[in-house]
Order: structure tokens, then sequence, then C-alpha cells
């Protein structure tokens, strides 16, 4: 997911002139905080105290360019006595790893004690020994953490990464542009639609997809299969069916309202509806694709405070008001109920507890390389 | 090399003895930049188009992205006949009929710079959306056909090239028709030359050299371009450029990214050089 797709919404928001919604979408519960620098005086840190640096995506907090107001950090401030140093640093996955990768392989800090990849990316760090162990027993709220991620195969004891957040890929659309609904990929990719859709150029959301109209989860997917979806997915863009195939560009178009349907990460639109609210969010028949952004503690990062900040965010009562203001996923058990009844019945925020959302399996180096190959020739070239 | 003769020149008398690194000096931090940030990245991308693959990297570069490097000659060969059909009455009016308006005109031909590309190109695509402006007109006036639209076509993106770079084709050939021996257009009638006449024996001949920079400038940056094609194209308007950016920082596909990266370099440099020859410049400059 999300090549820099958050920091497109500023962007575009910006510029396109729908930003005071977008923003105001994102603002949330902007309660102002309190004196933060006094609060760090005042009580004794319960670890080493110093500070957390943080590496963030855009807007996964609730005021990300103001952090110090945001009451998720304010609070934690007041409350452990630790300082925050919350930076928009991650991009999108490749360039951020590539950015460090010199100094994790030498074994040498990269000036983080946070870091938020997607859920393979962080596979991948922790396969290379690019992280620092959780310490024993300082994150007691783990076991917050959502059954459906509990145990993943690359980390199957959380020992070294918890979710931070959780993204599903489904579409959106405007009935009064295509003249009907949609419920499924097959919809979608209805050749009445040719020209008018756009879909992602994450191979895990398009090839995902494609999968799941297959009949097939990705968790399930053997390589030949995985391969098959992207040809398919040639055939429909030799056909003329995607108007563009983007990552974060979408928003923009579909903001515009230029785009009838689209391949969509749940937490834009979610913004994209405050100015347009006739457009409509929906889960397809077949099923959407899940994703979640990873908390990890980069090789060479403080681990006390790290577990702090990890401990705290596994707390439902955090947990909850954080991902109602930024409208993505909680992993956190409970979170729900300490949000309002709206977003808690809002499908962006807390899709169904039977919600068909399937996440993709691990792939091995050689299956990613190949699919990546075959997905870049059909999308691309 | 033509500053290695400074020495011979009376003003350097008093520092003689140091005299012979002058030019060395003068040239030494542009030949350092050069070497820094060209020659040094060029042999990476080099190595790095070999590392896996090796050759084939090359050979596969046309299959596997023949459509795409079509398309870019294509679009950057087009906005450039289109940026000298416009630009060349364009900077001989500035030139030769502007007068007192002369500085006024050619500072209207570098306004666009003050607002950024980007600024710019976004500022297309608001205009061309479905529901904007332009779309609206052109439906009114049936010049386009009812679901016809502007965004994602090849005119959007030839159009926002041509906007983009017209400003470099317009300068080139401003200056060198302005610094045209005036007398030579007034001999020209003398031996009885007509004004058609006139222009196509002395004033085009003499401004060639401003053509052929322009061009360059044009066509250049046209190739390797991909914000126009990612702002205001679709899927099938994407360019060499958007391929490149897209996928260069991924690990495994730099060798490919690589070795296309070069093919476009060699496509260009060749593309230049014939040109250079068919327009024989160098006779002119």
């Amino acid at each position: 997911m999300s090549l820099s797709r958050r920091q497109f919404i500023v962007r575009a928001g910006l510029l396109a002139g729908f930003g005071p919604g977008l923003l105001a979408a994102c603002g949330g519960d902007d309660k102002s905080a309190p004196d933060t620098a006094a609060a760090a005086d005042g009580s004794a840190a319960p670890s080493s105290g110093g500070v957390v640096r943080i590496a963030a995506w855009p807007f996964y907090i609730e005021n990300d360019q103001n952090p110090k107001k945001a009451a998720t950090i304010a609070n934690f401030i007041k409350k452990t006595g630790i300082e925050v140093d919350y930076q928009l640093a991650i991009d999108d996955n490749v360039s951020f790893t590539a950015k460090f990768e010199g100094d994790l392989k030498a074994g040498k800090g990269i000036g983080f004690d946070i870091a938020q990849p997607t859920a393979w990316m962080a596979a991948k760090w922790i396969a290379n020994g690019w992280v620092e162990p959780f310490p024993a027993g300082k994150i007691p709220n783990k076991v917050n953490v959502i059954d459906s991620l509990a145990s993943p195969s690359w980390d199957p004891d959380r020992s070294k990464s918890l979710p931070y957040s959780l993204i599903q890929t489904g579409i959106a659309y405007y009935p009064d542009k295509i003249n009907g609904e949609i419920t499924s990929i097959k919809d979608l990719f209805n050749p009445k639609l040719k020209g008018k859709i756009t879909i992602l150029s994450e191979m895990r959301d398009s090839v995902g997809f494609m999968l799941l109209m297959m009949g097939v989860k990705p968790a399930d997917a053997k390589l030949d299969e995985m391969l098959k979806a992207c040809e398919e997915l040639k055939k429909l863009r030799d056909a003329g069916q995607f108007r563009k195939i983007t990552g974060n560009g979408y928003i923009e178009d579909l903001g515009a309202g230029d785009t009838a349907a689209a391949m969509a990460w749940s937490g834009d639109v979610a913004g994209i509806q405050v100015d347009n609210p006739n457009l409509k969010w929906v889960l397809p028949s077949e099923g959407g694709i899940l994703s979640s952004d990873t908390l990890i503690i980069p090789k060479g990062g403080n681990v006390d405070t790290a577990a702090a900040w990890i401990n705290y965010l596994y707390d439902p009562t955090v947990s909850g008001p954080l991902f109602e203001a930024i409208n993505y996923g909680s992993p956190v058990k409970g979170a729900a109920d300490s949000m309002t009844a709206q977003a808690k019945a809002n499908p962006v925020i807390n899709p169904a507890a039977d919600a068909a959302l399937y996440a993709w399996r691990d792939l091995t180096d050689d299956e990613q390389n190949q699919v990546d190959e075959a997905f870049v020739a059909a999308t691309q070239q | 090399m033509a500053l290695g003769g400074g020495g011979a020149k009376p003003v350097g008398d008093s520092l003689r003895p140091s005299n012979r690194w002058v030019p060395w000096m003068l040239l030494g931090p542009g030949l350092a930049w050069l070497f820094v940030f060209f020659v040094i990245p060029l042999f990476e991308l080099g190595r790095g188009s070999l590392v896996r693959g090796g050759l084939s990297n090359y050979s596969n570069v046309f299959s596997d992205n023949g459509e795409v490097i079509l398309r870019t000659f294509v679009y950057a060969f087009i906005a450039t006949v289109l940026a000298v059909i416009l630009g060349y009455p364009l900077a001989y009016f500035i030139a030769m009929k502007a007068g007192r308006f002369k500085t006024l005109l050619l500072a209207a031909v570098v306004l666009p710079f003050f607002v950024t590309y980007l600024i710019r190109t976004l500022a297309w695509k608001i205009l061309l959306f479905g529901d904007g402006p332009v779309v609206a007109f052109l439906h009114w006036t049936g010049l386009l056909s009812k679901n016809g639209e502007v965004l994602n076509t090849h005119a959007a993106v030839i159009g926002a090239l041509l906007y983009n770079f017209l400003p470099f084709m317009v300068l080139p050939i401003y200056v060198s028709l302005d610094k045209i021996d005036r007398r030579l257009l007034e001999a020209a009638p003398d031996l009885y030359a007509d004004g058609r006449r006139t222009f196509f024996k002395v004033t085009l001949p003499l401004s060639l050299p401003g053509v052929f920079a322009g061009s360059l400038l044009t066509f250049i940056p046209s190739c390797g371009d991909f914000v126009n094609a990612e702002l205001l194209g679709g899927d099938r308007q994407r360019m060499i450029g958007n391929i490149i950016e897209k996928n260069f920082l991924r690990e495994n596909f730099r060798p490919q990214m690589s070795a296309l990266s070069f093919v476009l370099m060699l496509l260009i440099l060749g593309g230049v050089l014939l040109y250079a020859r068919v327009l024989g410049t160098e006779e002119l400059a």
C-alpha cells in the first residue's frame, strides 16, 4: 500500500483547494494540550526517560503538522514524562528502507526509536535483523492485539513488531456517475466502465483484487495464480478499462469527480467524502484487501522509550479516539468502545467482524521479484 | 582549448608566473562539478545496468518498453515542432517589430517561470478536468464530442510539454534574430529581394543557430519529462520518465531501469547528432 499517498493528500488538498475539509477531517479531536514542557518536567519517567523518536507516515496522528498539539502525544508526555520527537519521515516503504539500508547493515542506529513500515516490509526488516526485539515484559498491553494479527509467520510471538493501523483496500464510487451501484470487483471491471476507473499501482492491492475475482484468497495464492492475475490485469488494461494506474494520485482525480470509480484505501475515502458526500465506499462481495502498517524498533533505537510508546498505543482508550480521528482501523481490541457511536458504526473505521477482508501471505524473495516484474510489465510498460 | 592562449594577452602581465594556471582555476570548479555529479553517476549507472542479467538488460529494453519509448520520442518531437511553429513568429515579432515593448514582451515570455513547474502543470489539470471550463467550452463549440475529454489524452500531454518548454524555444531564437546585422536586411531589398526572399535567404538562415539551440532545449527535457504525463496523462500516455521514476529505487528493478536510462540517453544523443549534421549549424554559429 501507500506509496506516499497520505502525503499526497496534503499536497493535493492544499493545491486543489479542498484542503480545509480534509484537514478538518484529519484534525479530529484536537483537544488543546496543556503545557507539555511543564508536564515533562513534573513526572519522573518510569524508564530511562528521555525521548522517543518516531518515524511516521503522514496523517497518522491527530495533528501531524504540529504533533505536540496532538492529544495522543500530549497525553503520552504527561503520563510518562518521555518527550516525543515525531517526524513525518516515511514517504514510501521502498525509499525509506533504501535510505537507511547502509546504516542498518552496519548495525548503526538510524536516529529513530520507532518506525512504521507496512507489514511486508517490516517482515523484511525483521528477517534482516534490522530491528531491536521488544524488551520482555515492558509491553503488557500487547495482549490487546486483535487475534487475526496476533501471530504472523514472520513474527509469530509478536516479540519484535505490532501492527499500528489497519488499512482496507476496497472500492469508492459515485453512483450518479455510473448510473447504478457497484457491489463487486466484477462490477468495477465491467466493460461498461471502460476508461472510467482507476486501480492502484501497489502490487498487493491490484493483483489481490484480481485474485479475489478469480476466487483465490491472497493468503493461499500460488505463484502461477499470481502471474495469471497479472496477465488478466494486462488484458483489461489493453482493452482500455483503466483510466489510470496510480499510487497516491488517485485521490486527486477521485476528489475532483474526474474518476467514476476507484480501487481505494479506506482512510483516504473518509477524507474525500468530506467534500464529496455522494462518494460511496464498498467492500466488494468477493472481498477486499487488508494490510497493516507495523510498529518496529529499528536497530540501535532506545527500546525503553519505544516500548513505553507502543504500550501506550495498545491501551484501547488511547487507540479509540486516535483512530477515530485519523479514519483508519485500530488493531487494538476494544478500541471501538472508546469511539463515538457514529465512528463505531462507520465500516471504514470499524469493518464488521465477518467482513470479507483478506491479507496476503508472505512471499519469498523469489516470488516477490517474479510477481513484481510481471505486475510492472502488465501495468506500466 | 581557446582559453589556453590567454597567457599571450598583456592583461595578465603582472600575474605571469601563475598565468598558465588561471584557465584551470577558472575551469576547475566546473570540471569538478561535472566529474562528481555527472561522470561518477554515469559510471555508476552504467555499472548498475550490467549487474544482474548483464547485456540482456539492454536487449530487453526495447521488447519490454518499445511502445513507451516510441511514444516518448513522438511526444517530444511533436512538442518541439509545434514550439518552433509557435515560437519563431513570436521571437521574430519581439526582435524585429516590438520596438519599445521589447523588454515587456520578453518579460511576458518568461513570466510563467515565476510560478513553479509543478503548480503550472497542476493548474492545467484543474482547468482540464471533465467538469472544468475548457471541456465545457469545447463541448459548447462542438469541437469536442459529447463524451469527449481533454485530460488523459495525447493532446493534453503534448500541449503541456509545449507550454512548459516554449520559452526555451523563444529565447534562443530571439537572441539570434536580435543580433542579426540590420544592414544585411537593408542590403537585401537593394539587391532586389522582396520581403519573402529576404526572410528565406537572409533572416532565416542567420537565425538557424537559435532554432537549433531552442530545439535541443525543448526536445531533450521533453524526452526525460515525467511530470506532464503523470499529472495530465492517463494509462495510455506514459513516458519513459514515468517508468524510471516509479521503479528506479526498487532494488530488483534497478539494473533494468539503469539500462533504460542509458538507452534513453543514447537515443537522445544520436538524435541530436543527426540533427546537428542535417542543420549543419557549426558553420552558421
